[in-house]
């Protein structure tokens, strides 16, 4: 049978874009924000997040008081003019509390973002390229890591003297260490895929095939971790300022606020419960946060 | 499992030394005599450093300060001159590792049980609930829940002792305090362990065998959802002790969390030094056994490779 001409008819041109895809290409992050929002903990989580840093980066250029001016009025009771008061050196304790909100998440975000750079970089480094050098690192990490790092805290803490730089060297001694190990599994788990085997044979650089290839994949359980970690680390200056190990006067942090507040307690409790209120509610919020994120980047694992 | 356990020990040893290495030469570098806010004379100073061996090159005191802890001599307090470091842990700890062992237990219990129950309810209010409840109990600052506690029970309503005596009331408030935080975590824990071990085959097989839906709950699933507490227990009886410093000092415990707070506000070197050796050394062993347990009983863990 011979093949004619009219055998064959050009194809209706709406046929043609049989694989258009009606719906914008949507990605990654887009799905994560999706599902993020739809979590109402979550999603309120993050707008007090949103108003506390918003507070404390703009209240205290607003606020009339700074933040160790004293003033004529001493253990003021909450009122307009004082929203929280003021401290037994007539200090508003709303600026103070601005100021102590700084510091908290300085040391939050700051100690966590160093850590997660180290964390990734040993981490990646050591599951790489496996072998000798990896039971090496990875031995030297489980004798640093067997030490509390609330020890390396205070013994830096008395040489340096107390100040937000020796609370964050302290925490970073140790603190790198859970990110360097979750690295080192997923580089592992990664090294076997196919889309790294074609990276290394178009003849990528191992810098690039750790950044570009590896990390953007680890990505999702290091920012769960990354969020997780936030609130440790705050939870520890917190504890660390309280015990009188911390921020040192004039400045404060919450802790040292809530230390201030500890000896007139019964008589003054509103000079306790404010700071110590916003360190809850920093804590709550990034916990929600982090609930929601962990559940938006990874819809299969429900918690 | 010989060679494994003997593995785990030597790194222990390692780990030990570490401390201690590490820990003594920061503790040299800490600024100042430690006798010169006494305001004496260099003369006595100077007999007070001989007395400590301070005047000796640091790797003399080093080497002296190694073969003494060998000895089992942790040091003698720089600021109270008849007390030794061991001293202070024979009166500190045993009160200190009652109240960790109680709060410990309790959290275990009460943890597991909370989770398991998130994870069998039906209701799911009673599960949003119940977690709801968790994160709000992990986000509040073990001091903080500890100065609630004292001012609701203790000065308000005055139902239960503020200050420490050893009598059973004067226990709750302390070991509520230092409770909640582990309960809160043991239960997350349990809660999505238990709910990895339901969707296992085994569990299948078990109800397809005829078992009834308790036994499989109670008894194969919970063993295998118990499994990850074995790993945690190690670094939560870490952040037991490191918890009690400020318990212990909010309710004036005579315990080591108490002295090892005193000391650093006193600057007293010795006694810093040797708290936190032996605090490390504690929490050293605690992880070497929740690791030596679990590889025991756990065969899916490989042996000597982590």
């Amino acid at each position: 049978m011979l093949a004619k001409a009219d055998y064959f008819k050009p194809i209706d041109p709406s046929l043609q874009n049989a694989e258009f895809i009606a719906v914008a290409p949507r990605g990654f992050w887009r799905d994560v924000w999706d599902r993020f929002k739809v979590n109402k903990r979550a999603l309120i989580g993050l707008i007090v997040l949103a108003v506390i840093v918003l507070a404390a980066v703009i209240g205290p250029v607003l606020s009339p008081y700074p933040y160790d001016g004293m003033g004529t009025e001493i253990n003021a009771k909450m009122s307009l003019k004082h929203w929280f008061g003021t401290d037994a050196l007539g200090r508003d304790l709303f600026t103070r509390s601005l100021y102590g909100v700084r510091i908290s998440l300085l040391v939050g975000f700051l100690t966590t973002f160093i850590n997660m750079v180290v964390g990734v970089i040993y981490g990646g480094i050591a599951g790489y390229v496996g072998g000798k050098t990896d039971m090496i690192m990875m031995r030297i990490v489980d004798v640093i890591y067997a030490i509390p790092s609330l020890l390396y805290v205070i013994l830096l803490m008395l040489i340096f003297g107390s100040n937000v730089g020796s609370i964050m060297l302290g925490m970073c001694i140790s603190g790198w260490i859970g990110t360097s190990r979750m690295m080192r599994t997923q580089v592992i788990a990664l090294k076997e895929r196919e889309f790294v085997l074609a990276a290394y044979t178009e003849g990528a650089s191992a810098r690039r095939i750790l950044l570009r290839h590896m990390l953007t994949n680890a990505l999702s359980p290091l920012l769960v971790q990354a969020t997780m970690a936030i609130p440790q680390a705050i939870f520890q200056e917190a504890f660390l300022s309280f015990i009188g190990m911390g921020i040192s006067a004039p400045q404060a942090s919450l802790g040292t606020l809530a230390q201030d507040a500890r000896m007139y307690m019964t008589v003054y409790p509103h000079q306790m419960f404010c700071p110590v209120s916003i360190i809850c509610i920093i804590i709550f919020a990034l916990n929600f946060i982090s609930e929601g994120l962990s559940e938006a980047l990874d819809p299969t694992r429900r918690h | 499992m010989v060679k494994y356990i003997i593995k785990r020990l030597a790194m222990g040893i390692v780990t030990l030394f570490f401390l201690v290495t590490v820990t003594f030469f920061l503790t040299r570098l800490m600024p100042g005599s430690p006798f010169e806010t006494d305001n004496i004379s260099p003369a006595i100073l100077a007999s007070l450093e001989e007395h400590y061996g301070l005047d000796k090159p640091v790797e003399e005191q080093y080497v002296l300060y190694l073969r003494e802890l060998l000895q089992g001599s942790l040091g003698i307090s720089y600021k109270k001159s008849n007390v030794s470091v061991n001293d202070l842990i024979k009166d500190g700890f045993p009160v200190t590792l009652k109240l960790g062992l109680i709060s410990f237990g309790i959290a275990l219990v009460v943890g597991t049980v909370i989770g398991v129950w998130m994870s069998v309810t039906k209701s799911e209010a009673v599960r949003g609930w119940l977690l709801a409840g968790s994160t709000v109990f992990i986000s509040i600052p073990g001091f903080v829940l500890a100065i609630v506690l004292m001012l609701v029970f203790g000065s308000e309503l005055k139902v239960l002792p503020v200050i420490f005596d050893g009598s059973f009331a004067s226990y709750i408030l302390p070991v509520t305090a230092l409770a909640v935080y582990p309960i809160a975590e043991v239960s997350r824990l349990v809660h999505s362990s238990y709910d990895d071990a339901m969707n296992q085959d085994y569990v299948t097989m078990a109800r397809a065998k005829g078992i009834s839906k308790k036994r499989v709950m109670f008894l194969h699933v919970l063993k295998n959802a118990l499994l990850p507490l074995i790993t945690v227990s190690g670094p939560m009886l870490a952040f037991q002790i490191t918890g009690s410093f400020v318990v212990e000092s909010i309710f004036t415990i005579p315990g080591i969390g108490k002295e090892f707070v005193n000391s650093v506000n006193n600057r007293d070197y010795t006694v810093i030094m040797g708290l936190t050796i032996f605090v490390g050394a504690i929490i050293i062993l605690a992880n070497l056994l929740s690791d030596i347990i679990c590889a025991m009983v756990d065969p899916r863990i490989k042996l000597g490779k982590s």
